[in-house]
């Protein structure tokens, strides 16, 4: 797999190009600006995956979820994974609002090389990435939500790995269950919830975390 | 308070009083006309019916007088009313008592309250030194003429009238009273002459307005001495007279005099209205133009000119704003005006350019200058208090912004720096344990392990501390940090912003400081089930509202923070109300969308403003759902 990385910080750079390089992808090219990634993107080299920085200048605010939206806005679907030092649900509805191959984790997530190449993986085959502790704030947030009530500790546990982004064969895999029990705690889930079931993995996210943030925020 | 009470009291006793004298000369008056009707059926009624006039006259303008606030002239013409019907009472009963003699005695006396009024008017007191000499010999000599009357002036004994003989005046005799009375006469006719020409001088030299104020009274006060000369020349010089005419006339004139008095109280009123109109404009601001328009009105001049000092420029105005020349200097063309200064010499505040003849009337140009003093400190005090005032202001938001400022900076240091080298020592430990691993050494593994756990705990605890920094003000727009806020609080919270707007970076961390505060306080004091956040950012000033369905008692002196909180908001020049009842608290705060100062915002280069609408709606919900549903039928 060929990624680019943009991250305003040498060391940090550095070190996620050795990470997915030990995990075995190819990093074509690190830059350390918005700009220098337009560049490079506009430059015709071969890629499949973009590894983001949330904070870089001139702002330090949102620079990376703003150029997502903007690569969106202009067509381009390559899966994008956003990094980022906090954990900002905000920040998080607005990336997967861009579609999927969308994905947003923590820095100190990424340190555990497995995981970020996982991530990218996930992204590349279509599906979306959320942070757990994201989703933990979320899910927090949304214990007043009637609807989630209804919910079993078991379904709830499933509910907080489809919302980061989890396939029902990776649900499948992390809970010690089969594919099948999977498959109906997720449309029993799906239907206490009042959405409908969808092929899409993004889609199930997007609507999952949408309605979890609904419930506080109007 | 008791003071005040007891003065009305007295002023009540005064004011009755009053009443009661004026009843009693109304009365005294009809009563004398009808004895005197009575006691001589052969009398003319006509005169009988002037004197009358003249008697209620006085005590009818004492009245008005009295209501047009001057008092004491009021008692004056009063006095006058008793007096004259004392020389009709004294015809009434000459026939059958001796105390015609005195009343005929004091009768002279109204002569001298009518001087009294001449030269005392408009307030009834006699200002200088001459117009008190002038009464003073008015009435020795009006006490010499009573004198005389009362003990010389015997006619019943002499038979040229039919009376009773004057009981007291037991030394006269026809001869001696005929040789005094035309000293008298002459002296009565010297004294009104002087008086006149004291009243006619003090007009000329008066001011315009006084002059105005002044003429009816002056006028009448001549005819009158004018009649009484030829009134009283007719018993010196050798003149055919009818005497019906002549007591016609001179009740004429006599009761012309409080009328004019009265009319001049009245035109005085209404100059003094202007006045008053001039010191309100005056009070709080001097408009230039509106100014110079009342102070002609209220001086009755106008010629005055008004010539301001520019303190800043170091230059002279005149009432538009032109510039003029300085009054200071010599030869600059003011004419025969006098200049009137304001202020000093050397901090002057304006100049009155006015004609000489306003310098009399140095009372009321007196109390326009004083104003114009008064009211000139006045301005620059409260300049300088606005001064001061904009500038704490802005250093308030100065320490404000500096101090968010710093906290963005420490933030950022520990975001750039730290942080991002703990994360990326924490990706070399994590390829070294990879590496160990492939070394086989577990206990390098393990202990590679432990130190990647221990970088772990360090990172989350520095990202604790820099989001407590500087907290969620760097995550984008101020809905996003709304949203992190609610999303946070363990209470349900809704969040509903309208309109869209960039925010001072100083504005959006007060909102966030706001908010953090009050959801805060809901979650600790309110036991509220619910909370929500109002952001109106279509308007300028900014409306945030943080409403509970909790208990209240939310206060500044609460030690909740509230009172951190509304210092802040009003360093950047809002306002923050709270509104506390036990069905809720509801805090109410109005930022300015560019803080205390104006402030240009720019975007930063390169970055496009956002699109409002990119937060997905209900609807958008909905149209997902549709098309989930689509394709799972599909599938």
């Amino acid at each position: 797999m060929r990624v680019i990385v943009a991250d305003d910080a040498v060391l940090l750079r550095e070190g996620i190009r050795q990470l997915l390089r030990a995990g075995g992808c190819e990093v074509v090219a690190a830059v350390g600006s918005v700009d220098g990634l337009r560049t490079v993107l506009s430059s015709g080299i071969a890629y499949d995956a973009l590894v983001l920085d949330i904070r870089m200048p001139p702002t330090h605010t949102d620079e990376g979820v703003r150029l997502l939206e903007q690569l969106r806005a202009e067509g381009s679907h390559v899966p994008t994974l956003l990094l980022s030092m906090y954990a900002s649900a905000a920040l998080v509805m607005r990336a997967m609002s861009c579609g999927a191959g969308t994905g947003y984790l923590l820095k100190e997530r990424v340190t555990d090389g497995d995981t970020l190449v996982a991530a990218i993986r996930t992204l590349v085959g279509g599906g979306s990435v959320v942070d757990p502790e994201v989703v933990a704030l979320l899910i927090g947030a949304s214990t007043r939500n009637t609807r989630l009530e209804r919910l079993t500790d078991r379904e709830r546990e499933i509910l907080t790995m489809m919302a980061e982004g989890r396939s029902n064969f990776g649900i499948a895999k992390i809970a010690h269950l089969s594919q099948k029990t999977v498959e109906s705690h997720v449309s029993h889930i799906l239907e206490k919830l009042g959405l409908e079931s969808s092929p899409d993995e993004h889609r199930r996210v997007l609507a999952v975390l949408e309605l979890m943030r609904s419930t506080s925020v109007t | 308070m008791m003071f005040g009470m007891e003065r009305r009291r007295a002023g009540g006793t005064v004011s009755s009083m009053f009443t009661a004298l004026f009843a009693f000369s109304i009365v005294l008056n009809l009563l004398a006309q009808v004895g005197a009707r009575a006691a001589d059926p052969a009398s003319q009624l006509g005169s009988l019916v002037v004197d009358a006039v003249v008697g209620v006259t006085f005590a009818v303008c004492a009245l008005v007088a009295r209501k047009l606030s001057a008092f004491r002239s009021g008692w004056v013409m009063l006095a006058g009313s008793v007096l004259w019907t004392f020389g009709t009472l004294a015809t009434a009963i000459d026939a059958i008592s001796g105390a015609w003699a005195v009343l005929w005695a004091l009768q002279g006396a109204t002569d001298v309250i009518v001087i009294w009024l001449a030269l005392g008017y408009p307030t009834g007191r006699l200002p200088t030194w001459w117009a008190r000499s002038v009464v003073a010999a008015a009435a020795l000599l009006y006490s010499f003429v009573a004198v005389t009357r009362l003990f010389l002036d015997d006619p019943g004994r002499w038979g040229t009238c039919d009376c009773v003989p004057n009981p007291v005046a037991v030394l006269g005799t026809e001869r001696i009273y005929g040789t005094i009375e035309p000293v008298a006469v002459w002296g009565n006719l010297t004294i009104a002459a002087v008086a006149l020409i004291a009243v006619i001088v003090r007009w000329v030299r008066g001011s315009a307005p006084w002059r105005a104020v002044n003429v009816l009274m002056t006028a009448v006060f001549a005819i009158l001495v004018v009649v009484w000369i030829t009134f009283d020349a007719r018993w010196l010089l050798p003149m055919e007279w009818d005497g019906t005419g002549a007591v016609l006339l001179r009740s004429g004139a006599m009761t012309a005099i409080p009328v004019a008095y009265v009319a001049g109280l009245a035109s005085l009123r209404s100059t003094r209205a202007r006045v008053a109109d001039l010191i309100l404009a005056t009070r709080d601001w001097i408009d230039h133009p509106r100014w110079q328009h009342l102070l002609r009105e209220a001086l009755g001049d106008r010629t005055v000119r008004v010539i301001w000092w520019d303190r800043e420029a170091c230059v002279c105005r005149d009432a538009t704003g032109e510039r003029v020349a300085d009054p200071r200097a010599a030869g600059t063309g003011m004419g025969a005006s006098r200049v009137l200064e304001v202020g000093s010499h050397d901090d002057p505040i304006a100049w009155l350019v006015h004609d000489p003849v306003l310098g009399e009337s140095h009372e009321l140009l007196d109390s326009i200058v004083e104003t114009m003093r008064l009211t000139s400190e006045n301005e620059q005090l409260t300049a300088d208090l606005e001064a001061t005032l904009v500038q704490v202001r802005d250093s308030r938001e100065r320490l404000v912004t500096a101090g968010d400022e710093a906290r963005r900076r420490i933030e950022h240091d520990l975001h750039d720096g730290a942080q991002q080298l703990l994360v990326s020592t924490a990706i070399s430990l994590r390829l070294s344990s990879a590496r160990a691993q492939a070394l086989n050494d577990p206990s390098l593994d393990d202990a590679l392990a432990e130190a990647s756990r221990q970088l772990s705990t360090a990172i989350g605890e520095l990202r604790a501390l820099a989001r407590g920094i500087a907290p969620g003000t760097g995550d984008g727009d101020v809905a996003d940090v709304l949203e992190e806020l609610a999303l946070r609080s363990p209470l349900p919270t809704i969040v509903r912003i309208r309109g869209v707007r960039a925010l001072d970076a100083i504005v959006r961390s007060t909102i966030y400081f706001v908010v953090a505060e009050c959801l805060t306080n809901v979650v600790r004091h309110a036991e509220a089930d619910s909370t929500v956040v109002e952001l109106d950012l279509g308007q300028d000033p900014v409306r945030l509202n943080v409403i509970d369905d909790g208990g209240g008692g939310a206060s500044m002196a609460g030690g909740t923070g509230l009172r951190g909180i509304a210092d802040r908001v009003e360093a950047i020049g809002g306002t923050l109300d709270i509104d506390s009842t036990r069905l809720g608290t509801s805090i109410r705060v109005a930022l300015p969308v560019h803080g205390a100062s104006e402030r240009a915002l720019v975007h930063p280069a390169g970055m496009a403003p956002r699109a409002p609408n990119r937060r997905l709606t209900a609807s958008d919900l909905t149209a997902a759902s549709a098309i989930v549903s689509k394709s799972s039928e599909r599938g």
